[in-house]
Protein backbone atom coordinates (compact mmCIF):
# COMPACT_ATOMS: atom_id res chain seq x y z
CA UNK A 1 0.00 0.00 0.00
CA UNK A 2 0.94 3.30 -0.78
CA UNK A 3 0.80 6.66 1.01
CA UNK A 4 -1.16 8.28 -1.82
CA UNK A 5 -4.10 5.73 -0.64
CA UNK A 6 -4.46 7.33 2.22
CA UNK A 7 -5.71 10.29 0.58
CA UNK A 8 -9.14 9.27 -0.32
CA UNK A 9 -10.24 7.73 2.94
CA UNK A 10 -9.12 11.04 4.45
CA UNK A 11 -11.30 12.93 2.59
CA UNK A 12 -13.96 10.55 3.28
CA UNK A 13 -13.11 10.64 7.15
CA UNK A 14 -13.03 14.33 7.27
CA UNK A 15 -14.27 15.93 4.35
CA UNK A 16 -12.73 19.40 2.70
CA UNK A 17 -9.79 18.92 5.47
CA UNK A 18 -7.47 17.90 2.57
CA UNK A 19 -6.19 21.00 0.04
CA UNK A 20 -3.50 19.45 -1.62
CA UNK A 21 -0.99 16.84 -2.11
CA UNK A 22 2.30 17.71 -3.50
CA UNK A 23 5.62 15.60 -3.44
CA UNK A 24 8.14 16.17 -0.28
CA UNK A 25 11.36 16.17 -0.99
CA UNK A 26 13.48 13.78 -4.01
CA UNK A 27 12.88 10.84 -2.08
CA UNK A 28 9.04 10.16 -3.92
CA UNK A 29 7.35 10.83 -0.58
CA UNK A 30 4.35 13.23 -0.47
CA UNK A 31 3.44 16.15 1.72
CA UNK A 32 -0.78 16.79 2.67
CA UNK A 33 -2.06 20.22 3.12
CA UNK A 34 -4.51 20.26 5.46
CA UNK A 35 -6.87 22.67 6.90
CA UNK A 36 -5.51 24.66 10.25
CA UNK A 37 -8.67 24.16 12.14
CA UNK A 38 -9.39 20.75 10.98
CA UNK A 39 -5.87 19.25 12.16
CA UNK A 40 -6.54 16.94 15.39
CA UNK A 41 -9.75 15.28 13.15
CA UNK A 42 -7.08 14.86 10.48
CA UNK A 43 -4.93 13.25 12.87
CA UNK A 44 -7.39 10.93 14.24
CA UNK A 45 -8.16 9.67 11.27
CA UNK A 46 -4.70 8.84 10.17
CA UNK A 47 -3.77 7.53 13.44
CA UNK A 48 -6.63 5.31 13.81
CA UNK A 49 -6.18 3.47 10.29
CA UNK A 50 -6.13 -0.16 10.25
CA UNK A 51 -3.30 0.33 7.32
CA UNK A 52 -1.17 3.16 8.16
CA UNK A 53 -1.54 3.67 11.44
CA UNK A 54 0.69 6.81 11.69
CA UNK A 55 1.61 6.42 15.68
CA UNK A 56 5.14 8.25 15.64
CA UNK A 57 5.36 12.24 15.72
CA UNK A 58 9.46 12.36 14.72
CA UNK A 59 9.71 16.09 14.56
CA UNK A 60 7.19 19.37 14.33
CA UNK A 61 8.81 22.26 11.92
CA UNK A 62 7.92 25.54 11.78
CA UNK A 63 9.14 28.14 8.92
CA UNK A 64 7.79 31.75 7.80
CA UNK A 65 6.84 31.67 4.30
CA UNK A 66 5.61 35.33 3.72
CA UNK A 67 2.99 36.47 5.72
CA UNK A 68 2.45 32.86 6.78
CA UNK A 69 4.05 29.99 9.35
CA UNK A 70 4.13 26.63 8.05
CA UNK A 71 3.84 23.76 9.90
CA UNK A 72 5.18 20.66 8.92
CA UNK A 73 4.07 17.01 10.87
CA UNK A 74 7.19 13.93 9.65
CA UNK A 75 5.07 11.33 10.91
CA UNK A 76 5.98 7.50 10.59
CA UNK A 77 4.11 4.52 11.27
CA UNK A 78 6.35 1.97 13.43
CA UNK A 79 4.65 -0.97 12.39
CA UNK A 80 4.03 -0.45 8.95
CA UNK A 81 6.95 1.79 7.68
CA UNK A 82 5.06 4.30 6.01
CA UNK A 83 6.40 7.77 6.31
CA UNK A 84 3.97 11.24 5.91
CA UNK A 85 4.49 15.00 5.80
CA UNK A 86 1.30 16.53 7.11
CA UNK A 87 1.52 20.50 6.07
CA UNK A 88 -0.73 23.66 7.77
CA UNK A 89 -0.02 27.02 7.09
CA UNK A 90 -1.31 30.01 9.53
CA UNK A 91 -1.34 33.41 9.23
CA UNK A 92 -1.47 35.53 12.48
CA UNK A 93 -2.36 39.34 12.51
CA UNK A 94 0.63 41.07 12.37
CA UNK A 95 4.07 39.71 11.90
CA UNK A 96 5.12 40.18 15.43
CA UNK A 97 1.72 39.01 17.18
CA UNK A 98 0.82 35.51 18.48
CA UNK A 99 -1.29 32.82 16.72
CA UNK A 100 -3.27 30.31 18.09
CA UNK A 101 -3.09 26.69 16.47
CA UNK A 102 -4.74 23.47 17.80
CA UNK A 103 -2.81 20.64 19.90
CA UNK A 104 -2.08 17.10 18.36
CA UNK A 105 -0.81 16.37 22.09
CA UNK A 106 -4.38 14.19 22.46
CA UNK A 107 -3.21 11.79 19.33
CA UNK A 108 0.59 11.99 19.06
CA UNK A 109 1.83 12.37 22.71
CA UNK A 110 5.32 13.39 21.90
CA UNK A 111 4.18 16.53 19.96
CA UNK A 112 4.55 18.10 23.87
CA UNK A 113 7.58 19.55 23.89
CA UNK A 114 8.03 20.16 19.97
CA UNK A 115 5.16 21.78 20.44
CA UNK A 116 6.53 24.33 23.46
CA UNK A 117 9.31 24.85 21.27
CA UNK A 118 7.41 26.37 18.40
CA UNK A 119 5.13 28.64 20.80
CA UNK A 120 8.35 29.81 22.55
CA UNK A 121 10.08 30.61 19.04
CA UNK A 122 7.69 31.52 16.69
CA UNK A 123 4.84 32.74 18.81
CA UNK A 124 2.15 29.44 17.95
CA UNK A 125 -0.08 28.96 21.17
CA UNK A 126 -1.32 25.62 21.00
CA UNK A 127 -4.61 25.22 22.18
CA UNK A 128 -4.98 21.72 24.30
CA UNK A 129 -1.39 21.39 25.13
CA UNK A 130 -1.45 20.34 28.59
CA UNK A 131 1.94 21.11 30.19
CA UNK A 132 2.20 24.31 32.37
CA UNK A 133 3.60 27.41 31.11
CA UNK A 134 1.98 26.83 27.57
CA UNK A 135 -0.17 29.34 27.90
CA UNK A 136 2.36 31.96 29.15
CA UNK A 137 4.44 31.00 25.96
CA UNK A 138 8.16 30.84 27.47
CA UNK A 139 9.25 27.53 27.78
CA UNK A 140 13.37 27.81 26.44
CA UNK A 141 13.74 31.11 26.99
CA UNK A 142 14.08 32.99 30.25
CA UNK A 143 11.03 34.24 31.76
CA UNK A 144 10.05 37.69 30.53
CA UNK A 145 11.44 37.81 27.28
CA UNK A 146 10.21 39.86 23.93
CA UNK A 147 9.30 38.72 21.01
CA UNK A 148 9.52 35.58 19.35
CA UNK A 149 13.33 35.28 18.43
CA UNK A 150 12.39 32.80 14.46
CA UNK A 151 10.13 35.13 13.19
CA UNK A 152 11.72 37.43 10.29
CA UNK A 153 10.09 40.56 11.89
CA UNK A 154 12.08 39.51 15.32
CA UNK A 155 14.54 42.67 16.35
CA UNK A 156 17.27 41.58 18.61
CA UNK A 157 17.31 43.03 22.45
CA UNK A 158 19.53 45.74 23.37
CA UNK A 159 19.51 44.49 26.93
CA UNK A 160 18.11 41.49 29.18
CA UNK A 161 18.40 41.14 32.77
CA UNK A 162 21.11 44.45 32.72
CA UNK A 163 23.30 42.98 30.89
CA UNK A 164 23.73 45.09 27.27
CA UNK A 165 23.47 42.72 24.19
CA UNK A 166 26.07 44.87 22.76
CA UNK A 167 29.42 44.52 21.81
CA UNK A 168 32.52 46.23 24.26
CA UNK A 169 32.67 49.65 23.24
CA UNK A 170 36.03 50.07 25.08
CA UNK A 171 37.26 51.99 28.64
CA UNK A 172 36.57 55.50 29.03
CA UNK A 173 38.27 55.44 32.63
CA UNK A 174 41.61 53.46 33.27
CA UNK A 175 41.50 50.46 34.55
CA UNK A 176 43.91 49.38 37.76
CA UNK A 177 46.83 49.41 35.99
CA UNK A 178 45.92 52.97 34.59
CA UNK A 179 45.68 51.52 30.89
CA UNK A 180 43.02 53.06 28.66
CA UNK A 181 41.90 50.83 25.92
CA UNK B 1 46.26 49.45 49.36
CA UNK B 2 43.46 50.24 48.21
CA UNK B 3 40.18 48.55 49.49
CA UNK B 4 41.79 50.19 52.52
CA UNK B 5 42.52 46.43 54.22
CA UNK B 6 45.57 45.31 56.46
CA UNK B 7 48.71 44.60 55.21
CA UNK B 8 50.61 42.00 56.53
CA UNK B 9 53.37 41.76 54.13
CA UNK B 10 55.56 38.40 55.04
CA UNK B 11 52.07 36.55 56.25
CA UNK B 12 50.99 37.77 52.76
CA UNK B 13 53.40 36.33 50.89
CA UNK B 14 52.49 33.03 52.55
CA UNK B 15 49.55 32.61 51.98
CA UNK B 16 49.21 33.78 48.07
CA UNK B 17 51.74 31.22 47.76
CA UNK B 18 49.53 28.76 49.38
CA UNK B 19 46.94 29.86 47.57
CA UNK B 20 48.22 30.30 43.76
CA UNK B 21 49.72 26.70 44.12
CA UNK B 22 46.74 25.02 45.18
CA UNK B 23 44.33 26.44 42.80
CA UNK B 24 41.06 23.81 42.86
CA UNK B 25 38.72 25.00 40.04
CA UNK B 26 35.49 24.34 38.90
CA UNK B 27 34.30 24.71 35.60
CA UNK B 28 30.85 25.36 34.07
CA UNK B 29 31.38 22.86 31.67
CA UNK B 30 29.76 24.12 28.66
CA UNK B 31 30.66 24.38 24.86
CA UNK B 32 33.49 22.84 23.20
CA UNK B 33 36.15 24.02 25.12
CA UNK B 34 35.30 22.06 28.13
CA UNK B 35 36.57 18.79 26.14
CA UNK B 36 39.96 21.27 26.37
CA UNK B 37 40.37 21.13 30.20
CA UNK B 38 39.55 17.37 30.07
CA UNK B 39 42.55 17.10 27.65
CA UNK B 40 44.19 19.26 30.06
CA UNK B 41 42.99 17.26 33.01
CA UNK B 42 44.69 13.89 31.21
CA UNK B 43 48.21 12.40 31.58
CA UNK B 44 49.91 14.40 28.80
CA UNK B 45 49.60 17.70 29.75
CA UNK B 46 48.57 17.35 33.65
CA UNK B 47 47.43 20.00 35.03
CA UNK B 48 47.80 18.56 38.55
CA UNK B 49 51.49 19.30 38.40
CA UNK B 50 50.51 23.04 38.89
CA UNK B 51 48.43 22.16 41.68
CA UNK B 52 44.80 22.77 40.10
CA UNK B 53 42.29 20.31 41.35
CA UNK B 54 38.84 20.38 39.48
CA UNK B 55 36.45 20.38 42.61
CA UNK B 56 32.49 19.47 41.69
CA UNK B 57 31.31 21.49 44.52
CA UNK B 58 32.29 25.50 44.16
CA UNK B 59 31.74 25.93 47.96
CA UNK B 60 35.61 24.01 47.93
CA UNK B 61 36.66 25.50 44.71
CA UNK B 62 38.91 28.97 44.47
CA UNK B 63 39.02 29.19 40.62
CA UNK B 64 35.72 29.41 38.30
CA UNK B 65 36.71 28.49 35.04
CA UNK B 66 33.78 29.56 32.70
CA UNK B 67 34.15 27.61 29.11
CA UNK B 68 31.66 27.80 26.33
CA UNK B 69 28.58 30.20 25.95
CA UNK B 70 26.33 31.54 28.22
CA UNK B 71 22.99 32.16 27.50
CA UNK B 72 20.86 34.67 29.44
CA UNK B 73 18.77 31.60 31.00
CA UNK B 74 22.08 30.75 32.16
CA UNK B 75 23.39 34.16 33.48
CA UNK B 76 21.92 33.52 36.75
CA UNK B 77 22.80 30.12 37.28
CA UNK B 78 26.67 31.43 36.40
CA UNK B 79 26.21 34.23 39.07
CA UNK B 80 24.97 32.14 41.81
CA UNK B 81 27.74 29.68 40.85
CA UNK B 82 30.11 32.79 41.83
CA UNK B 83 28.78 33.84 44.69
CA UNK B 84 28.74 30.22 45.89
CA UNK B 85 32.76 30.07 46.50
CA UNK B 86 34.52 31.26 49.57
CA UNK B 87 36.33 34.49 49.06
CA UNK B 88 39.45 34.95 47.81
CA UNK B 89 38.01 34.08 44.18
CA UNK B 90 39.33 34.28 40.93
CA UNK B 91 37.32 33.71 37.20
CA UNK B 92 39.19 32.45 34.31
CA UNK B 93 37.75 32.83 31.03
CA UNK B 94 38.67 29.97 28.42
CA UNK B 95 37.73 30.41 24.78
CA UNK B 96 36.08 33.31 22.89
CA UNK B 97 32.81 32.45 23.61
CA UNK B 98 32.74 32.93 27.80
CA UNK B 99 35.60 36.24 26.53
CA UNK B 100 33.17 37.96 24.31
CA UNK B 101 30.48 35.89 22.61
CA UNK B 102 32.55 34.44 19.87
CA UNK B 103 30.46 32.72 17.06
CA UNK B 104 27.82 33.96 18.90
CA UNK B 105 28.58 37.51 18.71
CA UNK B 106 25.64 39.84 19.27
CA UNK B 107 25.01 40.22 15.95
CA UNK B 108 24.98 37.29 15.18
CA UNK B 109 22.69 36.01 18.47
CA UNK B 110 19.93 36.73 20.26
CA UNK B 111 19.94 35.01 23.34
CA UNK B 112 23.67 34.35 24.38
CA UNK B 113 26.16 37.04 26.84
CA UNK B 114 28.09 38.37 24.96
CA UNK B 115 31.49 38.07 27.26
CA UNK B 116 30.77 36.57 31.08
CA UNK B 117 32.52 39.89 32.10
CA UNK B 118 29.09 41.24 32.47
CA UNK B 119 27.87 38.68 35.36
CA UNK B 120 31.35 37.70 37.07
CA UNK B 121 34.48 39.94 37.32
CA UNK B 122 37.17 38.00 35.54
CA UNK B 123 40.63 37.60 36.14
CA UNK B 124 42.05 36.00 33.19
CA UNK B 125 41.40 35.46 30.07
CA UNK B 126 42.42 32.17 27.57
CA UNK B 127 41.99 33.51 24.29
CA UNK B 128 41.15 30.38 21.47
CA UNK B 129 38.20 28.74 19.73
CA UNK B 130 38.67 26.08 21.69
CA UNK B 131 41.94 27.12 23.24
CA UNK B 132 44.69 24.73 23.32
CA UNK B 133 45.44 22.67 26.83
CA UNK B 134 48.58 24.85 26.52
CA UNK B 135 46.84 28.01 26.33
CA UNK B 136 45.15 26.94 29.85
CA UNK B 137 48.30 26.09 30.98
CA UNK B 138 49.87 29.27 30.31
CA UNK B 139 47.08 31.31 32.10
CA UNK B 140 46.67 29.14 35.18
CA UNK B 141 50.46 30.45 35.39
CA UNK B 142 50.02 33.97 34.78
CA UNK B 143 47.14 33.65 36.59
CA UNK B 144 49.49 31.82 39.50
CA UNK B 145 52.07 35.27 39.14
CA UNK B 146 49.14 37.48 39.61
CA UNK B 147 47.81 35.93 43.07
CA UNK B 148 51.59 36.09 43.66
CA UNK B 149 51.79 39.43 42.76
CA UNK B 150 48.90 40.84 44.63
CA UNK B 151 47.73 42.28 40.94
CA UNK B 152 43.93 42.14 40.52
CA UNK B 153 42.86 43.49 37.39
CA UNK B 154 39.02 44.22 38.51
CA UNK B 155 38.33 44.59 42.42
CA UNK B 156 36.44 42.06 44.19
CA UNK B 157 32.83 42.25 43.49
S1 LIG C 1 35.16 29.35 22.01
FE1 LIG C 1 34.95 27.96 20.26
S2 LIG C 1 35.63 25.98 21.04
FE2 LIG C 1 35.17 27.26 22.83
S3 LIG C 1 33.06 26.82 23.36
FE3 LIG C 1 33.04 28.58 21.97
S4 LIG C 1 32.76 27.71 19.93
FE4 LIG C 1 33.40 26.03 21.29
Amino acid sequence: MDTSDLIPRLEEAVPGAVLEVRPFGRGGEISVWVEAKSIQKVAQAIRKDVDFSFDWLENLSVMEVDKALVLTYFLRSQEKGHTLYLRVSIVPDSPEAPVEMLSVVKTWPMAKLPELEASDLFGIRFVGNPVPGSSSGRFILPRGWVGYPLRKSYVFPTEFLNIPHTRPTGHTEPDDYGVVT
Amino acid sequence: MKSGGFHLSTIDKVLSWARSSSLWYVTTGGGCCADEILAAMGPRYDLERFGCVQQIDPRQADLLIVTGLISYKAATHLRALYDQMPAPKYVMCLGSCATGGGPFAPEFSYGVVPGADRIVPVDIYVPGCPARPEAIMNGLITLQEKIRGHQRSHPQA
